[in-house]
Order: C-alpha cells, then sequence, then structure tokens
C-alpha cells in the first residue's frame, strides 16, 4: 500500500477515458501531420519540376516578340503604315518588358553572361531600329536602309544568342529535371520508409499504452477470480496505474485484506472456545477416570463403612482401643474418598486424609515409617482438587521408602510463598536419576495408577489434573539429588 | 502473483514523452531528407560568382588549341582580378565571322576587348566604332596596324622573322637551296612582311655563306578546312615532283605547322625538309621528339594572356598603356623538348 502512495505521487491521475483519448488523439494527430508535412514537400519539389523549363518557355516567348517588333518595323519601313507603327510601338514596349526580366549583372555563368549580352543588344538593336523609324518618318533613305541593316544585323545575333541560350538552357534545365525527378523519387521512398518505421513504432507504443491500461484490469479481474475460489491471498501486486482501474484495485486490496482480518478474528475466537471446551472434557474425563477407578476398588463402600463402624464399635465395647482406632481410621480413609464426588477439597482435608493414610500403613508395616509434617497456619483453608496429596506419600512409600534398610521417613510441609502455597513432601528413599524425574515431570511416569498395592491414583493423572485445575503447567516440581538421597515432590498451589 | 504481473509497468507520461520524441526525430529526419534532396539544386544557385569587369575575346578561329590555351590562361587570371573573360561566339551555333564577333561585343557593352588582329578594313572600321562607344581594344599576337587599338600584345615580328632565319642557318648547310614560307592569306600583310623582312636580314647578315633563295607561297585559311586542302595541294605535288621540294619550310602559325607535319606523314615525306613551325601544342612537341619538325618558335601563351588582360586593365583604370607589349621568344628543339613536354603534361 505504502508503495502505491508512493506512485501515486509520481504519476499524475489521467481518467481512462483522457489515456484513450489521449492513445487515439495523439498518433493519429502526429501521423496526419507528417502526412501534411511529405504531402506539402513533394508539391514543392513537383512545382520545382514545373518551373524547370520556364526558363525555355520565356526565352521562347522572347525570341516570338522580338520577331513581331522586327516583323512591325519591317512592315513600317515597307509600307509607312500607321498601324505597322502601332503595332511596332506596342511589341517594343512589350520586348523591352521581358527584357527586364532577364539577368543584366556579370555572373560566372555561361548562361546569365549571355542573357546579359542578350539584353545589351536588344537594347542596341530598338535603338537602331527606332533611329530606322524616325529616318524613315523623315524620309531619310540612306539613314533608314543604313539603320535598317544595322537593327537587321543586330536582329539575326539576338536570334542567334537566343537560340544558343535556348537549346543550353535546354540541355542543363534537363539535367536539373532529371536531378529534381530522381530526388522526387527519392523523397517519396524515403518518406514511405520514414512513415513505414513511424507507423511500427507508434502501434507499439500504442501497444504499450493500451497495454498500461488492461494490463492492471486483467490482474485485477484474476485476483476477483481468485477470490471468488475462496483464496484469501489474491491481493492485486505490482505496480499500479493512476487512474479508476488503480483506485478499484486500491479499494479490492483493502477489502481482501478486511475480509481476511475478519475471518482471522473469527478462527482465533472459535479456536479459544473449543480449546475451553476440550480443557473442560478433558478434566471431567480425569475425574471420572479417577472416580471409576475408586469405584472399582469400593465396590460397596457404604457397606463395608458400616462393616467398619460396627467392627471398631465392636473394638471399643471389647476394650481394644488399638483396633478400634485402626478401624476407624481405615473407616475415614475410605469414606473420604467417597464424600469427594464433586473432585474439590480443602488443603486441611487432603493432610487428614495423609494422616489416615499413615496411620494405616505403619500399622500395617509395624510403624517403621515416621511421618513429620510443618503445616504453616490458615493454609489448611484452600481448595484444591481432591485426592492429590495421598498419591503422593503413597508413591513415597511404595516407590522411595519400600526396600531401604535405614530409617524410613516422610516429611509433609506446607507454607507460603509469594502468591502461592508450597506442598512438599519429602523422603529420604531411594532417590531417582534426573533422567527419571525428568520423565516424571513430562509424562507424570509411565504407570497407569493402578499399583498392586496402592490406592489406584497415579502421578500422572495427579500431575494432569492439577493443570487442568489451575490452567498452567508449573504446578508441581520432582527433585531428587542423587541415589540414596530421596525425593522430593512440590505442589504450587496458587492463591 | 504470477511473474507477468511483476513485470515493470512503464508510467503512462513517460509513453506519451516517447511518442513525442519520436515524432520530434522522424520530423528532423524529413526536414533532413528535404533537404539533401534539393541541396543539390540550391547550391548552384548559391555559388554564383559576380565579376566587375566584361572583356571579350575575339578570335578568327574558335576551336584553335593555340587560342584556346590563350583563352583559358586569360580566363584564369581574369578570374583573379574579378574580370570575366568571354570567348565571344565560342557557344553560337552559328559561325559568324571575326568582324561579325567583334561587332556582338561590342553591341553587348563590354567593358574591353582582345582582339586576334588582321589587316582588314572592316577590322578597322569595327575598332574604330568600338572606341566611339568607349571599348578599348587591344590586339593580341597579330596587329591592325592604323587602328585605333590601344594596345598591341605580341611578339616582335622583325624578331620573330630573326627568330626563323638562325633556325634556317642552324639547319641549313652548303646544299641547301631553297626555303618555302607558307604564309597567311587572311593575316595582315605588314606583320608577315615584317617576320618576312626579319628572315632575310639575318640571312644576309649571318647566312651569308649560304646560297638560299627564299620562296613565299600564301595559303587560304579564312574558309573551313581550307588552310589544310591547300597545303595538302603543295605537298601532293612535292610528293609527285620530289625535285621541286625544298630544303627548308617555315610555317607561321600552328594549323599550318599540324597540317605540315600530317603531310610529310601522309605522304612519306619525313626527312626530306627541315620544318620549321610555329607554337607549342602537344601536338608540336611531339612532331619535334619523333623528328618530323626540325624546331618550332613559340610565344608564352601564359605572358601573352596575362599581357593583354593587364593591358585592358591599364587602359581602362588609367587611360593609357603602351603601344607595343613585347613578348618572349621561346624555340623549341629536339634539345630542349624535354622541358616543354614535362610542362605541357602538367597543364
Amino acid at each position: 500500500m505504502r508503495t502505491r502512495t508512493k506512485s501515486d505521487r509520481r504519476e499524475p491521475f489521467i481518467s481512462i477515458r483522457n489515456k484513450l483519448l489521449m492513445i487515439f488523439l495523439i498518433p493519429t494527430v502526429l501521423l496526419l501531420s507528417m502526412n501534411i508535412y511529405m504531402y506539402a514537400s513533394i508539391n514543392t519539389m513537383i512545382d520545382d519540376i514545373r518551373g524547370v523549363y520556364e526558363s525555355n518557355s520565356t526565352l521562347s516567348e522572347l525570341q516570338i516578340s522580338l520577331s513581331q517588333v522586327h516583323r512591325y518595323l519591317e512592315g513600317f519601313l515597307d509600307t509607312r503604315d500607321t498601324e505597322a507603327l502601332e503595332g511596332y510601338l506596342r511589341s517594343q514596349q512589350e520586348y523591352s518588358n521581358i527584357l527586364q526580366g532577364l539577368n543584366n549583372r556579370l555572373f560566372d555563368d555561361g548562361n546569365m553572361v549571355a542573357q546579359k549580352n542578350i539584353r545589351s543588344i536588344s537594347e542596341k538593336y530598338l535603338e537602331r531600329s527606332d533611329l530606322a523609324i524616325e529616318a524613315k518618318r523623315g524620309r531619310n533613305v540612306v539613314k533608314y536602309k543604313e539603320y535598317y541593316d544595322d537593327a537587321n544585323r543586330l536582329f539575326s545575333y539576338i536570334n542567334s544568342y537566343i537560340y544558343s541560350l535556348n537549346n543550353r538552357q535546354l540541355q542543363s534545365n534537363s539535367k536539373n529535371y532529371e536531378a529534381l525527378f530522381s530526388s522526387l523519387k527519392y523523397s517519396e521512398t524515403a518518406n514511405l520508409a520514414v512513415l513505414c518505421i513511424t507507423v511500427a513504432l507508434v502501434s507499439v507504443l500504442v501497444f504499450l499504452l493500451t497495454r498500461g491500461i488492461t494490463n492492471p484490469l486483467q490482474r485485477l479481474s484474476e485476483a476477483a477470480g481468485r477470490v471468488a475460489d475462496g483464496s484469501l491471498d489474491a491481493e492485486v501486486s505490482g505496480p499500479v496505474s493512476n487512474d479508476e482501474v488503480g483506485i478499484v484495485t486500491a479499494a479490492f486490496n483493502q477489502m481482501v485484506a478486511r475480509v481476511k482480518e475478519n475471518i482471522e478474528q473469527i478462527k482465533q475466537r472459535m479456536e479459544f472456545e473449543s480449546a475451553m471446551k476440550e480443557k473442560q472434557l478433558m478434566m471431567e474425563s480425569h475425574l471420572k477416570d479417577t472416580q471409576l477407578k475408586y469405584l472399582q476398588s469400593q465396590i460397596n463402600p457404604h457397606f463395608l463403612f458400616n462393616t467398619l463402624n460396627a467392627g471398631a464399635q465392636l473394638a471399643m465395647l471389647e476394650g481394644a482401643d488399638k483396633t478400634y482406632s485402626y478401624v476407624q481410621n481405615v473407616a475415614d480413609f475410605y469414606r473420604y474418598n467417597v464424600r469427594k464426588k464433586d473432585g474439590v477439597a480443602t488443603l486441611g482435608e487432603e493432610i487428614a486424609l495423609v494422616d489416615n493414610y499413615i496411620y494405616i500403613i505403619n500399622v500395617r508395616f509395624a510403624g517403621e515409617i515416621h511421618f513429620i509434617k510443618e503445616i504453616e497456619e490458615g493454609a489448611a483453608d484452600v481448595s484444591v482438587p481432591a485426592m492429590i496429596l495421598q498419591p503422593l506419600v503413597e508413591n513415597s512409600i511404595n516407590h522411595g521408602l519400600r526396600d531401604v534398610d535405614w530409617e524410613k521417613k516422610i516429611w509433609l510441609s506446607v507454607y507460603r510463598e509469594n502468591d502461592r502455597i508450597c506442598v512438599c513432601v519429602r523422603d529420604n528413599g531411594v532417590g531417582m536419576s534426573p533422567e527419571q524425574t525428568k520423565s516424571l515431570m513430562e509424562n507424570g511416569g509411565s504407570g497407569d495408577g493402578s499399583p498392586e498395592n496402592g490406592t489406584g491414583v497415579g502421578l500422572r493423572n495427579v500431575i494432569g489434573r492439577l493443570r487442568l485445575f489451575y490452567d498452567r503447567d508449573d504446578v508441581i516440581e520432582i527433585t531428587s539429588t542423587g541415589f540414596g538421597m530421596g525425593t522430593e515432590v512440590a505442589v504450587f498451589i496458587p492463591v | 502473483m504470477s511473474k507477468k504481473h511483476s513485470q515493470k509497468m512503464i508510467p503512462f507520461p513517460a509513453l506519451i514523452i516517447a511518442i513525442l520524441c519520436l515524432f520530434a526525430v522522424t520530423a528532423a529526419l524529413l526536414v533532413y531528407i528535404h533537404h539533401a534532396s534539393t541541396a543539390a539544386i540550391r547550391e548552384k544557385d548559391a555559388s554564383l560568382r559576380e565579376y566587375s569587369r566584361h572583356y571579350a575575346f575575339v578570335t578568327f578561329s574558335r576551336d584553335d588549341i593555340f587560342w584556346e590555351d590563350i583563352f583559358s590562361r586569360a580566363r584564369e587570371y581574369g578570374d583573379t582580378q574579378n574580370i570575366f573573360v568571354e570567348w565571344i561566339g565560342k557557344d553560337l551555333t552559328v559561325d559568324y565571322s571575326k568582324q561579325e564577333l567583334l561587332e556582338i561585343a561590342v553591341a553587348s557593352g563590354v567593358d574591353g576587348i582582345i582582339l586576334e588582329g588582321d589587316g582588314s578594313d572592316e577590322t578597322l572600321d569595327l575598332i574604330e566604332s568600338a572606341e566611339r562607344v568607349g571599348i578599348p581594344v587591344v590586339t593580341v599576337l597579330s596587329d591592325c596596324s592604323g587602328s585605333a587599338r590601344k594596345s598591341f600584345v605580341g611578339v616582335d615580328s622583325y624578331d620573330l622573322g630573326r627568330e626563323y632565319g638562325r633556325q634556317m642557318i642552324r639547319v641549313a648547310n652548303s646544299n641547301t637551296r631553297e626555303a618555302l614560307i607558307l604564309m597567311n592569306a587572311a593575316a595582315e600583310d605588314t606583320w608577315q612582311n615584317t617576320i618576312y623582312n626579319g628572315i632575310r636580314e639575318t640571312l644576309k647578315n649571318e647566312g651569308n655563306h649560304l646560297h638560299l633563295s627564299l620562296v613565299t607561297q600564301a595559303v587560304m585559311s579564312d574558309s573551313q578546312f581550307g588552310g589544310t586542302e591547300e597545303i595538302r595541294s603543295i605537298f601532293q605535288e612535292f610528293y609527285l615532283h620530289p625535285e621541286t621540294m625544298p630544303e627548308i619550310i617555315i610555317c607561321l602559325n600552328e594549323q599550318n605547322t599540324i597540317s605540315v607535319c600530317q603531310m610529310l606523314l601522309d605522304y612519306n615525306l619525313v626527312g626530306q625538309s627541315d620544318v620549321l613551325g610555329y607554337f607549342a601544342t602537344e601536338s608540336i612537341l611531339n612532331a619535334i621528339n619523333r623528328n618530323i619538325l626540325s624546331a618550332s618558335v613559340a610565344v608564352d601563351t601564359q605572358q601573352l594572356a596575362v599581357g593583354s588582360v593587364e593591358a585592358l586593365n591599364e587602359y581602362i583604370d588609367t587611360g593609357y598603356v603602351s603601344d607595343f607589349v613585347a613578348m618572349d621568344l621561346n624555340t623549341v628543339t629536339k634539345d630542349n623538348l624535354e622541358g616543354y613536354l614535362r610542362h605541357a603534361n602538367t597543364d
């Protein structure tokens, strides 16, 4: 878009109508003016050719006029006729007029010199013939004959000059005619060639000019076609002419961009919504999974609680306090599972469940596990997903402490740290390698959560539920400093 | 986007400018073509030069190489002085007599006339009439003595006669009895008489050891081919009667010289006589080279041409000019032929 703005500034806006007018008018006017020029120049040359023999016709006129003067002169001298005298005077005037057209300057050209000579001799001839007429009118017979003889001789000289000059001029005029004619032919051919070349070049230019108009249209239509086919990447690229097509192209590009943007937004919203839905479904599925497992393992919990309660009452009646406590703890442990059907419990309830579990385990394993807990005050009321602490403690016992021959200890500590509560379960068991901790963190262990001796809720299930519940990944941290150094699992609960 | 669309589009105004440039180039080309096709004709009109003076050149013969040589040199020299020298009648279709040509020259109102002089009264009158209308006449090579001509540019005919005499003495021996001088019947008698006197005086003074008799014969050269025909008949006589053939033949003009050379060849008489010619055209020089001619007395045509134009100039400019402007005489023999041949070739 920015590029187009630049080009807009460079090229002034010319509408398509004006462009078409220019494309038609400019070559037409140019070709027309060229034709007119060629026509005019060829016409001038034709006029030149016509004028080639003009000098010959002038000389012929001169000769005819001279003959007339001489005829009237002879007529008058013969008969003293007034009509002849008038004719003489008239033709003499005419002859003098034609003579004025001849050259009287001395040029380096035989023909020019001959003209000058004709003029001089003619003047002398007219002078002599005037004198002859004067003498005739004065009846001076001797003189008029003498003058007439002079005039007659001069007449023959003039005729001879005119004849020779005419011949020479005819020769040179023929040469000129040939030259002019061949130059006319040459000019015609050259003009035609120039015209052809110009037509060809103008055609190319007209092609380029019209392409400048049709190309953007073509690109626009192609882009529109692609958009119609569903491709929204069909932006019209390349240089844009600054005319109506340019405006339409810019609008088209804008429109496509806007549509694309809208579709993108809708897509994002839908993706978000589907992600949310998926998350909810997964949480439900995990919980269902957990509950299913419990249900499987607690075939008839109500019957079991009632039975266990009856056992506890019996033990109390018989005064067997330890048995009473043990049976009571077992009953509490299973009741918790039945009660927490909605999957949310307080941290205090979770810790109480761990206490129950440790008590049961210690009865089972003759009290060899030392359970130490440090609970920060006020932390017990925080809501957490149910059944998250007990599996951790169970894991510590089953995987960390089962096969050790030293004193088995489990520490549970709950404390606030910044904006979260840390729940740490630490043991002094076998520990694990960094690879194992990493694998556990990523996959939640390979176990499916159904160990033979456990409650059946695996670490993976715990991690999955914690992540879903808090919608974040950093909910748990497993650390072990090495083999035999124990393991610590920390759960971070955001507050 | 396809490649087709990424190609650079030429802006519309640039294309319009391209069309206009194209038109400008075409228009210039057309003007050039028109100019080139008519340039030759215009150039011809523009190159005319105007002269300030007009001199007429009037001779008896209009196709004589000798006179053509003088005319062309006079014309060349005239060009340098801004003078147009015209050989009157040269371009006319009618073959006018010298007198008529002189009349034409006068009627044409030229500024001066260079005339091959002769002794006829008609010429004398015409020179008078030219003089009356203020046209100075200069005779060249042969004079028109007693006329109103302003100057004579030519060789001293007595000197010419002496030179002929000397050449005769050179080629003659004690057995040489007769020398034939071919005179020109149309030429002025005085001029030829003076030559004759020059020859006779020289023979008397320097060749008194010889017993040589001079015989003259007039050759009528005023009619066309007349001179050649007369010489042919003379040589026919010599051919038929070899004993009548003179030992020395002297020609007083170029035409006779060439005719005599041709006759010697035609009648196979080369070597029978020593021929002394006049002037030094290429054919005369060749004849000397081939021993047909013994020698030829020549006048410097350049000097003659320049002298005649100068004489007219001097008279028109100052009103005075020498009555006689003498030209140098050169004798061409086999010994000094080389230089003349070279000169002729370079001309």
